[in-house]
């Protein structure tokens, strides 16, 4: 009768711990869901699950005094981040865009995180504050490029930009981004040499 | 003394012929001068009786509206009679309105393109382009309506009148773009940070000088973030404020802030990031007063009118722009091109002031 009820003393705690164990097992594989409440990060555009067939980018970029729209083609991947990644990769770096102007050299794109709040957090390197070289109406197209690319490719509410990981006030001394970038960038612009 | 002494009381009157003439002599003269002064305040009262109802019978109010091509002048005259015989005529660019007695007229503002002047019993009307008139004579009140129609007609823009002020009453707020490490865009033969300091410096000499008060937000190539700019702005009562910049090419750019949809209600007036609300109009007046300015100093440089979302300016009660000046290999900066912008900057604040 001793031995029996040490045996069953003896098992409850690897259930318990088993139940752990199957519980952080199933919330872990709850986490892959797209738009999910907790925070995806994505490190390095490109490096997501591959899923083989090639898949279709919008890129938004600044040609003139105006802001065009291009489709480029990529390789599709899973989660739609990863997709959303590749095309802002592309506007930064130009690889397929080519007439695309006013971007700063040698920037490069750090993270692409949902946030809680369905706000798309984008970190891009520091060379996008140091090399931008551009007037008031150059820093609106750049950022509202970036806005426009990231909200072609994903469903988002905001969007917010980080330099290098650090919430930073002006890109070029003309516009405050240290707020969610919709409210400024879907508000009617004039240029009149357009 | 001959006479009788008369007691009444403690007092006693000497009653003799030379006092009763005395007395007699003194009603008159003091009764003289009473009818004197009375007749004389009432021809006075009917004299001015008179002038009145004369100024009131012959006032003329012009009234003025403007059309996609014409322009209506309505004359409200005293009565029938100036109504039947007023005579309108049209030559060239002139139109005459001859009335039957001399009169005054209140004028409305007219357009530049417009000259008014009266003359005897005549209203002159010169209108630039004007290509025939039509005349109508209505009762009740009675009125004579002249509609001028004019060939080229470009109707000017509308924007709200600023407020009437003379530029010596002024503080002119002036906020010179980037600083310290933040060098803003490479200039030819210097940095967008020094350069726009030093027109800083150069504007705010020339409005010291002359008549207002001008206030500079950075005073030395140091770094001042925006919150900073803004909290400098906000400490004192501004009239105008300009943001110094440059621009990427050979051209001037004026700006002005926009607003989210929805800031143009009353209460949004009173949001610190949209004090702006307010003063769009007179912002718009602002940057086309320096926009035309510019155009004339510099005929050779292209001059841009642009509106988007400035967080500086969003914050500004008065009317704010931001100035970006030509960053050009073919526009070098030395004194006398910085002292012509100012010139131009400065001509441009005082004509807004005028109006």
């Amino acid at each position: 009768m001793r031995k029996s009820s040490t045996i069953f003393l003896l098992l409850i705690p690897i259930f318990v711990m088993a139940g752990i164990g199957i519980g952080y097992v199933l919330m872990s594989k709850g986490d892959d869901f797209p738009l999910s409440q907790s925070v995806v990060a994505l490190k390095e555009a490109g490096q997501g699950k591959v899923i083989g067939e090639e898949s279709t980018v919008t890129v938004v970029y600044r040609k003139g005094m105006e802001l065009k729209t291009t489709t480029i083609k990529t390789k599709k991947y899973f989660e739609p981040l990863k997709q959303a990644g590749a095309a802002v990769s592309e506007l930064l770096n130009g690889e397929h865009v080519t007439d695309r102007e006013g971007m700063p050299e040698g920037a490069k794109l750090l993270g692409l995180y949902y946030g809680v709040d369905r706000i798309v957090y984008v970190d891009i390197s520091s060379e996008l504050k140091r090399n931008f070289s551009g007037d008031a109406a150059g820093e609106f197209l750049l950022l509202k490029s970036l806005y426009d690319t990231i909200t072609s490719n994903i469903e988002a509410d905001d969007v917010f930009l980080l330099v290098n990981g650090k919430e930073e006030e002006t890109l070029g001394g003309h516009c405050y981004i240290k707020y969610p970038l919709k409210k400024m960038l879907t508000q009617e612009v004039k240029f009149n040499e357009t | 003394m001959s006479g009788t002494n008369v007691c009444i009381g403690a007092y006693s009157i000497n009653i003799s012929i030379a006092n009763i003439r005395h007395v007699c002599y003194n009603v008159r003269v003091v009764t003289k001068r009473y009818v004197l002064s009375t007749v004389l305040v009432v021809v006075a009262v009917v004299l001015w009786q008179l002038a009145a109802m004369a100024m009131e019978s012959s006032n003329v109010t012009l009234r003025f509206s403007e059309q996609t091509g014409s322009f209506r002048f309505v004359f409200e005259l005293p009565d029938e009679t100036w109504l039947n015989q007023a005579k309108v005529a049209a030559s060239y660019s002139v139109i005459k309105i001859s009335l039957i007695d001399s009169f005054t007229i209140g004028a409305p503002k007219l357009p530049d393109s417009i000259k008014f002047s009266s003359r005897d019993n005549s209203i002159y009307l010169n209108v630039k382009n004007l290509d025939n008139i039509k005349v109508i004579r209505l009762n009740n009140p009675y009125r004579l309506v002249v509609d001028a129609y004019v060939t080229d007609y470009k109707k000017p823009e509308q924007s709200a009148p600023p407020e009437g002020k003379e530029l010596k009453q002024l503080t002119i707020v002036i906020d010179a773009g980037h600083g310290g490490n933040d060098i803003g865009l490479p200039v030819a033969n210097t940095k967008e940070s020094v350069l726009t300091l030093s027109l800083a410096n150069e504007l705010s000499k020339m409005i010291n000088a002359r008549s207002a008060k001008a206030v500079l937000i950075r005073k030395d190539d140091s770094s001042i973030t925006l919150a900073q700019r803004i909290t400098e702005a906000s400490k004192r009562r501004i009239s105008m404020f300009l943001s110094l910049h440059v621009s990427e090419g050979r051209y001037f750019s004026v700006y002005r802030t926009t607003l989210p949809a929805g800031s143009q209600t009353i209460a949004s007036r009173y949001k610190v990031d949209t004090l702006q609300a307010a003063y769009l109009e007179r912002s718009l007046a602002l940057a086309q007063a320096l926009e035309t300015s510019l155009k004339d100093t510099f005929s050779d440089v292209d001059v841009y009118h642009r509106e988007m979302p400035l967080p500086l300016l969003s914050v500004i009660a008065a009317p704010a722009v931001l100035i970006e000046i030509p960053n050009s290999s073919d526009f070098l900066y030395n004194a006398a091109i910085l002292k012509s912008i100012s010139e131009a900057i400065y001509k441009a604040l005082a004509s807004y002031a005028k109006k």
